[in-house]
């Protein structure tokens, strides 16, 4: 029979994982969470006990029990997990051969030619986990209702839709590819969607380079029932050389697809722990030294500044770095705004592709108001949500809702109604008791000479500026409208911004 | 001074599809254990219920955010006229139909709502931070039972920054039903349609993540969630990459310091199914317990069998067959894994 050990004493528990992005929790016996670290190798002293070492790849988790008694020099070793990925890298867990090889092949071809020295890739495709004889979940294109466009301050122009332009097999789960040979610059992909909202997202092309984004295909609700359209927020993006290719097995597309997951679940924000590293060490020596993976080092830079231990010198190199490779990309200027290079960042006349980036330029514009141009800050409409990409809402007027309750405020200004507290004051105008649990009955409002006054430092300004994503300028106006609005109707408060 | 609640289920939104059926039955059960081991007086626990059936256009169903606004906004000018507390503990439930529009941030569809007017919704975090930083309340417990998908056309629509910096002591804890981006789901569980997240919930506040004085700390909470809810998930839930598998989990840390209520804890019957082998062996159990590691919980010389049937707590254990060596991991609702060590 096996002797109790004495609980008191402390040993060593290595782990060893597939993947230097693999984060590492050392959970108790109840599952309480004891310590934490980063693959490829990370060594735990810990009080001997029963413990559960799981272990953190992306979309996936592994996890294994280990009964510590004393210190070990052989690790608790996880292999490399397979996670999922809209890009059909070699050890994800969402792609079939079949479409490894119509990114290996299509993406060497040209099916659109509309300029030199710059490439555009894109793969739209289905995964379903088991494929069997079951009916395809869609009927039609898996790029319906996409199409890229050439933009600019005076025009945009459509190139071509994926869906007529490029290659599609309709076997097993279904895929459009399609490579544009274009001009450097910034180019945006549309996706119309079925209620006619038309979604947008920036696409770079940088000289030299292909990038290539990878889309699963994702149900839209509609009054008839869900419809099948890509999925811009999954998007996977890559960057290789032109002529290049898809290259599956290249090991740096695999740590920079995990870095991209780690970044979309990053915001500065959130409550999550900010004194935690987000870049494994060997992630920085590869900084430290040279890295050839743009989109590595784009993921990588926004990850630094998430950090709370700020490690400026590494940041300013990998931004330096970048600005190298790729010229001039609104990404790399977004990043380059806190890394006090030369040149300073040139106002952006397109989106980035990431939110982070957009996050960036918000902040940014309180102190330089000329950051965002007056023709970007028109074309922008809506970003959509938080997540790695920026994905752009073209406002529809007719969903705007002008209910009378409403007082006729647009969505952003009657959300900074409520944030300003302007709301709050209406409600308690025109509030009698509710009639029952779960219902306001409001009462016909009075006239009223009520004054809300509203100072604004530019503490202030960046934090609403980078919450609604609205530039600070734009703010300004629209704050203006607000202003407006309450002052000329007698039976609101009147409202008085003043600026610091 | 009191603990509050305010819970809100929505079940049937006259222009939303699809049509939930856990909502309800959620909010109710929520509700029920708010007021048996939340520390909420009767008075205190408002249920607010989607109308059944809803009325044909939702611009005439109810509860609306406004109405879910009056109710805030009733708190606060307690709070106001309270030197700014409005009792020791608020607890805010809500479940319907729901969207993310920020990493941090999931918001309840109102009944009002529908697919061109997302604007009519309840941001959770931005109202519980409200309460949190104000003071109004010394603890804010947040649960959301809802999708958090990226939603076309909606801004957040809830009260602003700047927020003031929180009273010492202050304490939250906020819940919801998935990571960012992800659905939520709702299955039958025990014959009656529950959302995942909820029964995971009711399952760890009834002493499922009781530790053994029977404290249900943040801590604890958050490991038993963390565990548990993929337990209720079907094979094919699990393959689906949009269905969330974990819930979004944030407690004001020392995690294991805030207690969220004090309920006996669940023991499980367990059967441990043990190696071909092993039946003319006897058999130990080791665990921790009162803060010890490696204590003994359990003897028993061989009977023969195959199997060892006992009661036990939820965690990680150390199986002793005669020299060899087994770790058993017993889950909430008592499911168990054996793995060689």
């Amino acid at each position: 029979m096996s002797q109790l050990p004495d609980p008191l004493k402390t040993v060593s528990l290595p782990v060893s994982t597939g993947d230097s992005q693999s984060e590492i929790l050392i959970l108790d016996g109840r599952g309480r969470l004891v310590q934490r670290g980063f693959g490829p190798q990370s060594r735990f002293d810990l009080e001997e006990g029963i413990y559960r070492v799981k272990v953190i790849t992306g979309t996936e988790s592994q996890e294994r029990p280990v009964v510590l008694t004393q210190s070990t020099a052989k690790p608790v070793v996880f292999a490399p997990a397979d996670f999922a990925s809209a890009a059909p890298l070699a050890g994800t867990s969402t792609s079939h051969e079949y479409h490894v090889a119509a990114a290996d092949q299509e993406s060497r071809k040209t099916h659109v030619k509309v300029g030199s020295g710059s490439s555009l890739f894109f793969l739209v495709r289905d995964w379903t986990p088991i494929q069997s004889e079951r009916k395809h979940r869609i009927v039609g294109n898996p790029a319906e209702g996409l199409s890229i466009y050439a933009v600019s301050p005076s025009a945009d122009r459509k190139i071509c839709d994926l869906a007529s332009s490029g290659t599609t097999n309709s076997y097993g789960d279904p895929w459009t590819a399609c490579t544009v040979a274009v001009e450097a610059g910034v180019y945006e992909l549309r996706l119309e969607l079925p209620t006619g909202e038309i979604l947008r997202h920036s696409v770079v092309a940088s000289p030299g380079w292909q990038t290539q984004s990878f889309l699963f295909i994702q149900p839209y609700a509609t009054q008839s029932g869900p419809q099948w359209r890509a999925d811009l927020s999954r998007t996977s993006v890559i960057m290789t050389g032109v002529g290049g290719g898809f290259v599956p097995n290249e090991p740096m597309l695999r740590v920079a697809e995990l870095a991209k997951v780690r970044l979309a679940k990053r915001t500065s924000t959130g409550r999550k722990d900010s004194s935690r590293p987000l870049l494994p060490e060997e992630m920085r020596k590869l900084f430290r030294e040279k890295f050839m993976n743009p989109m590595l080092g784009i993921y990588g830079a926004h990850l630094l500044l998430l950090e709370k231990s700020f490690d400026y010198p590494l940041f300013r190199d990998v931004v330096g770095n970048l600005r190298g490779m790729l010229g001039n990309h609104p990404d790399v200027e977004a990043l380059a705004l806190r890394a006090d290079l030369l040149p300073h960042p040139s106002p952006f006349e397109e989106p980035p592709m990431l939110s982070r980036s957009w996050f960036l330029i918000m902040e940014a514009t309180v102190d330089r108001p000329e950051l965002v141009t007056d023709s970007l800050a028109e074309r922008t409409g809506e970003g959509l949500s938080d997540g790695a990409w920026f994905v752009r809402r073209s406002t529809q007027p007719e969903m705007v809702d002008l209910s009378t309750t409403d007082y006729e405020f647009s969505d952003v200004e009657a959300a900074l109604a409520e944030e300003l507290g302007i709301s709050k004051v209406i409600r308690r105008m025109g509030r009698v008791q509710p009639a029952m649990a779960g219902t306001a009955d409001v009462q016909e409002m009075q006239q009223t000479e009520q004054e809300i006054q509203t100072g604004m430092n530019s503490t202030r300004l960046r934090s609403m500026a980078t919450r609604f994503g609205i530039p600070a300028p734009q703010l300004r106006g629209v704050l203006g409208n607000l202003e407006q609005k309450l002052n000329s109707n007698p039976k609101l408060p009147n409202l008085k911004v003043t600026y610091e | 001074m009191p603990n509050r609640a305010i819970v809100v289920g929505i079940r049937q939104y006259a222009e939303l599809p699809p049509r939930l059926e856990g909502p309800k039955n959620d909010a109710e059960m929520f509700h029920d254990w708010v007021k048996k081991h939340g520390g909420v007086d009767e008075t205190d626990a408002k249920l607010i219920l989607g109308d059944e059936p809803p009325p044909a256009a939702a611009v005439n169903a109810n509860p609306t955010e406004e109405a879910l606004k009056y109710e805030f906004d009733c708190l606060e000018d307690e709070a106001l006229k309270n030197n700014g507390c409005a009792g020791d503990r608020l607890y805010l439930y809500l479940s319907g139909h729901g969207f993310g529009q920020s990493l941090s941030d999931a918001s309840l569809l109102m009944a009002n709502a529908t697919m061109q007017r997302p604007r009519h919704h309840i941001p959770g975090s931005l109202w519980a931070d409200h309460f949190f930083a104000n003071g109004y309340f010394k603890e804010v417990i947040l649960f959301i039972d809802c999708c958090r998908e990226r939603y076309g056309a909606a801004t957040l629509n809830g009260p602003g920054n700047p927020m003031p910096v929180p009273p010492d002591g202050a304490r939250r804890f906020y819940g919801f039903a998935t990571k960012y981006g992800k659905l939520a789901v709702e299955r039958r569980i025990d014959g009656v349609m529950h959302g995942v997240f909820t029964a995971t919930l009711m399952d760890a506040l009834n002493g499922g993540a009781s530790e053994e004085d029977g404290r249900i700390t943040g801590e604890s909470l958050k490991a038993y969630l963390f565990e548990n809810m993929k337990g209720f998930l079907s094979a094919d839930d699990l393959a689906d990459q949009d269905v969330a598998k974990e819930p979004d989990l944030y407690c004001e840390p020392p995690e294991e310091e805030f207690v969220i209520a004090t309920v006996q804890p669940k023991k499980y019957p367990v059967t441990i199914p043990l190696p071909t082998g092993s039946e003319t062996k006897p058999r130990r159990l080791v665990g921790e317990q009162g803060g010890r590691k490696f204590v003994q919980i359990a003897n028993s010389g061989a009977d023969g069998t195959l199997q060892w049937q006992l009661q036990l707590m939820r965690g990680t254990y150390q199986l002793l067959l005669n020299g060899d060596s087994y770790v058993v991991t017993v889950k909430g609702r008592g499911r168990v894994d054996v793995a060689a060590s």
